[in-house]
């Protein structure tokens, strides 16, 4: 494998997908940033770069002891090739996030410290697959049940672990209140994501611009891309509002440059309105309101949030999940939902089976989108939504 | 013991005693009670046990005792022209008073009466007898000033028709202050004699308390003297509204004529005297440093 | 509108008129479905457990004394909690209450030293509910044996002399009286001595953890019997409940129950308190509601969430 190659074709794939996104009719001054963001795959903000997987891991921690959070990347089907020694049913988020870290000018490789919490098999056997160092890698182990009091204590003492590290790795100590800062900054973020979850509500941003944006956070500091949202949803009109019927967006995540399902979904006529992915709309899920300032109670708060409020299969008492989903179908009026499912992806396919039962039950339509990074399959994909539109 | 003071061409002498009685139930009779200054029998006042009716008025039986204060009982049927008068209001004892009569019945061997009343109260209950020996004619006269609390009907039951009174005894003893609505042990109280409405100063007097040796104390020029009842861990066993009886006693000879008059309260157990800051404190601060320590204790040893 | 401003005041204000309101000629009867403590001099109503116990309005008479004008003073003393906590359900407990207030004044200052709340495992928290039932029914029954079978007199009144804001809250109207140890007889200073022990206990207890007495409270027990019937209602929209858990972790008394429901709408908890400091912490908008009279006064939203975080500045 010649990695100068494959960074080329790394670099071609970013810039016509940049081509691309920049051609659109509904493209604006207010979204280069966002671009730019994800072209420059995590830019250099002086502060020591953290990466992370999944969305279980406090962001704010990191903060408050000076690191960078970086979503590792995951999204590009060219860095599926160069994956190398993978299960062939490992799934393409896997590989692609392996093909990164092979990738000659990745920023993961750079990274000071790797945090993996133990979620779906995949992620807990990445390390191992990537040939990581022990000490270069830190496991959280993310318990998959949150009825239990016992779940929540020792996801309690993960990050407590956590913390510790951070306090060796930094050689800071901890600080209520730059943690207090670091929680603040969050919440505007969150708050700031609830009003472009407003305004996608409203058909005033298009699902596509949707998911870019929020792929673009974790890829810079929050506080830039909280103020970048800001001036967007201050500043920018969309030209044509289209008249597509909406639907629900569901399943495993959507990673940029892999836009394919939202431009198939576009090109069938229908807008997402709506989603669940943790690479988009829930990539901020709930807010970890403080009570107790001191260490413990600011800890716990954030570990019961990002434990409690995710919304991921990986949990075994996961009901709440379709719940949330049809809530949100009646509140909008949505008629029908897209799973997208990646081949692999365990969790979100055990659990679609549930899923489905429910959200037809309720009388809404569904449909179920098996598919991987590659582009073969788009006209059979196109062709499903086209007939899923019609029952709209 | 007699003391002659300066009233000796009146041939009077004055002796008082107060004989505190203990009662369990509020109907108790006289305990064994020492009275050397005052020879034979005496008319006192002991309280029944307050009965609430349902219609929110309230009875108060009293028992008019006779006999030797020093413990033998005499007979009530040597008593002639018993009468028990009573007046509400606070200025009972002053002139130009509302009397009426209290109906009084001989019933075991003991005068007895009860003041009613349908709203709360300030009573001075009187009760007056006399008794001939040979020609000699010994006055009787016993007092109690009460306070009733109820919540009844309106109106007064006890009015009755104006009684003129004749006081047939010149000797006057009372308590002051004269109404307490919850005289306690612990309490001054004051001991006021007159003869036919002047002060007696210079009096001779013995306090007898069943559960404490007798003391003797004097009235000064205005005629009194203090009495400040002992803590009594005997009534303190027993609940709030327990009480006995302070009964002061004065005798009065004038040529052949005896008076013999007697006054009472009830006093219940005190409120306020024996309680103690310090180890209030103590246990309170003790406590708190011991909860304390625990607490912290536990926390330093878990990090959750 | 920042709830926990306005209830910070509305707690003000009445630990005040309830403290010192007698002073100004404010009579508010004897039948407060709060702890408005009679032992304070001055206080503006008394507590209703006070009549509860009493022989006036209570359990200490002797039952062949259950005349016609008792039991009609009784039930009349009865009917007006019952109306009282009707209206205002458990308002009372958590915006009205001197006794809660001063327990929140309290964990404030807590929080200000930085110092972390006392936790209590799932279990425990179960293992105490029922001592504030158990505790009216001693606080019933004591009274009736001083009536009917000879208690001794001193044991009257028996929760009001082991309760914690008997000695507490004279002290604002400038009286230690209650700290004295009453040394009358031996029940006297056995029932001082657990006084001043529980008022130790509940002291520091109420430091280290939010609330702490409320865990305990016969009144709240008392209250909890008119939670179907009471006009304050708590709803919440299953569907849109995200799990955050925040309801549960800022809710000073533990109920978990508003977090773990999946079904119902109602879940209004014995326990509750109805501070609604759960639906100030609801990160989802309408998840939860207060209404009363079928009308919502206070619905979640997750805006408001989110600047409650925003702040980022310590207590």
């Amino acid at each position: 494998m010649n990695i100068e190659t494959e960074n080329r074709k790394l670099r071609t794939e970013y810039d016509a997908e940049l081509a691309s996104l920049r051609g659109r009719d509904d493209y604006s001054g207010e979204l280069e940033y966002f671009l730019q963001v994800l072209a420059g795959g995590g830019r250099n903000t002086g502060k020591p770069f953290a990466g992370l997987a999944c969305v279980q891991v406090p962001l704010e921690l990191f903060d408050a002891f000076g690191f960078q959070p970086f979503r590792m990347r995951c999204g590009s089907p060219a860095m599926c090739r160069p994956a190398g020694d993978l299960p062939a049913l490992a799934c393409p988020v896997i590989k692609s996030c392996a093909g990164y870290f092979k990738c000659g000018e990745a920023p993961e490789k750079t990274c000071s410290l790797s945090v993996f919490p133990t979620t779906c098999d995949w992620t807990v056997k990445l390390p191992e697959l990537l040939q990581l160092k022990t000490d270069e890698v830190h496991f959280m182990e993310l318990p998959h049940l949150r009825k239990h009091e016992r779940g929540l204590k020792r996801w309690l003492e993960e990050v407590y672990e956590l913390k510790k590290l951070l306090e060796e790795k930094s050689g800071k100590k901890f600080s209520r209140r730059r943690l207090l800062a670091s929680i603040s900054k969050y919440a505007q973020a969150w708050g700031t994501l609830g009003r472009l979850i407003e305004a996608r509500r409203q058909r005033k941003i298009s699902g596509v611009w949707f998911v870019v944006i929020a792929n673009a956070f974790l890829q810079d500091t929050v506080e830039s891309w909280t103020e970048k949202v800001a001036a967007l949803l201050d500043n920018y009109t969309r030209p044509r509002i289209s008249g597509h019927p909406g639907v629900f967006l569901a399943g495993s995540p959507i990673s940029f440059p892999n836009l394919k399902i939202m431009r198939l979904l576009e090109n069938a006529g229908m807008e997402v309105v709506a989603d669940e992915l943790c690479t988009s709309e829930r990539v901020l899920a709930g807010v970890p309101v403080c009570d107790d300032f001191s260490e413990s109670g600011l800890l716990r708060a954030l570990a019961e949030k990002y434990q409690s409020a995710c919304h991921c299969p990986t949990f075994a008492d996961n009901d709440r999940r379709v719940k949330n989903v049809l809530d949100t179908m009646r509140t909008h009026r949505l008629k029908g939902i897209v799973y997208h499912l990646l081949k692999g992806c365990h969790p979100y396919d055990i659990e679609s089976l549930q899923f489905e039962k429910e959200i037809r039950k309720n009388g809404f339509h569904f449909i179920k989108i098996e598919t991987d990074y590659s582009p073969e399959d788009e006209k059979q994909i196109l062709v499903r939504l086209e007939a899923f539109r019609e029952l709209l | 013991m007699k003391y002659e003071a300066g009233a000796r061409k009146r041939g009077w002498s004055l002796i008082f005693f107060f004989t505190p009685l203990l009662l369990f139930t509020a109907s108790g009779a006289a305990g064994n009670r020492l009275c050397p200054e005052v020879n034979g029998n005496c008319l006192w006042i002991s309280y029944g046990e307050l009965i609430k009716e349902p219609d929110g008025s309230v009875i108060l039986p009293l028992k008019i005792n006779y006999g030797e204060i020093s413990g033998e009982p005499g007979k009530a049927a040597e008593l002639e022209n018993v009468r028990v008068v009573c007046t509400s209001g606070k200025k009972a004892g002053k002139r130009n008073l509302r009397w009426y009569e209290l109906p009084a019945a001989l019933k075991d061997g003991t005068w007895q009466t009860e003041v009613r009343s349908a709203c709360n109260g300030c009573f001075t209950v009187r009760a007056e007898a006399r008794r001939k020996i040979g020609n000699r004619v010994c006055f009787y006269s016993a007092q109690t000033s009460l306070v009733l609390f109820a919540r009844g009907p309106a109106g007064n039951k006890n009015s009755r028709p104006e009684v003129p009174v004749k006081i047939q005894c010149p000797l006057q003893i009372s308590f002051l202050p004269r109404f307490d609505y919850w005289p306690q042990t612990g309490a001054a109280v004051t001991v006021r004699v007159a003869f036919a409405g002047r002060p007696v100063p210079s009096g001779s007097v013995c306090v007898y308390d069943e559960n404490f040796p007798p003391a003797a104390i004097m009235t000064g020029a205005k005629g009194e003297c203090r009495y400040v009842p002992a803590d009594d861990r005997k009534l303190n066993r027993k609940g709030k509204t327990a009480f006995k009886h302070l009964t002061a006693a004065a005798e009065y000879r004038d040529g052949t004529d005896r008076y013999i008059v007697s006054c009472t309260r009830i006093l219940h157990r005190s409120r306020f005297a024996n309680r103690r800051m310090a180890p209030g404190i103590m246990i309170f601060g003790g406590c708190a440093a011991g909860f304390l320590a625990v607490i912290i204790g536990m926390r330093s040893r878990a990090r959750i | 509108m920042k709830l926990h401003w306005i209830r910070f005041w509305v707690q003000a204000g009445s630990f005040f008129l309830l403290t010192y309101g007698g002073r100004l000629g404010l009579k508010l009867g004897h039948c407060l479905p709060c702890f408005s403590c009679p032992y304070v001099s001055g206080c503006a109503g008394h507590c209703y457990l006070m009549a509860l116990q009493g022989p006036f309005w209570g359990t200490q008479v002797s039952l062949a004394a259950l005349g016609e004008k008792y039991c009609l003073s009784a039930l009349g003393m009865f009917a007006g909690f019952a109306l009282l906590t009707v209206i205002f359900s458990k308002t009372w407990c958590g915006w009205i209450c001197p006794f809660g207030t001063l327990q929140d004044w309290i964990g404030s200052l807590r929080r200000k030293l930085g110092i972390r709340e006392a936790e209590f495992s799932w279990k425990l928290t179960d293992r105490l509910k029922p001592v504030k039932y158990l505790l009216l029914f001693f606080l019933l029954l004591i009274p009736l044996l001083i009536g009917n079978a000879g208690l001794h007199s001193d044991f009257e009144l028996p929760f009001c002399q082991l309760c914690p804001a008997k000695p507490l809250m004279p002290v604002f109207a400038g009286k230690f009286t209650y700290f004295l140890l009453d040394l009358t007889n031996p029940v006297t200073v056995v029932m001082g001595i657990i006084s001043l022990s529980l008022t130790a206990f509940f002291l520091v207890g109420m430091f280290f953890r939010d609330r702490f007495f409320c865990l305990f409270c016969p009144l709240l027990a008392l209250m909890s019997l008119f939670d179907r019937v009471g006009l304050i209602r708590f709803r919440k929209k299953v569907d849109a409940c995200l799990g955050c858990g925040n309801c549960r972790r800022v809710c000073p008394v533990e109920v978990r129950e508003v977090h773990d429901e999946k079904e119902k709408a109602d879940v209004l908890q014995p326990e509750c308190i109805s501070c609604f400091r759960c639906v100030e912490a609801c990160p989802q908008d309408n998840a939860l509601s207060v209404r009363w009279l079928n009308r919502s006064l206070f619905s979640s939203a997750r805006e408001r969430a989110g600047k409650l975080v925003e702040k980022g500045k310590l207590p």
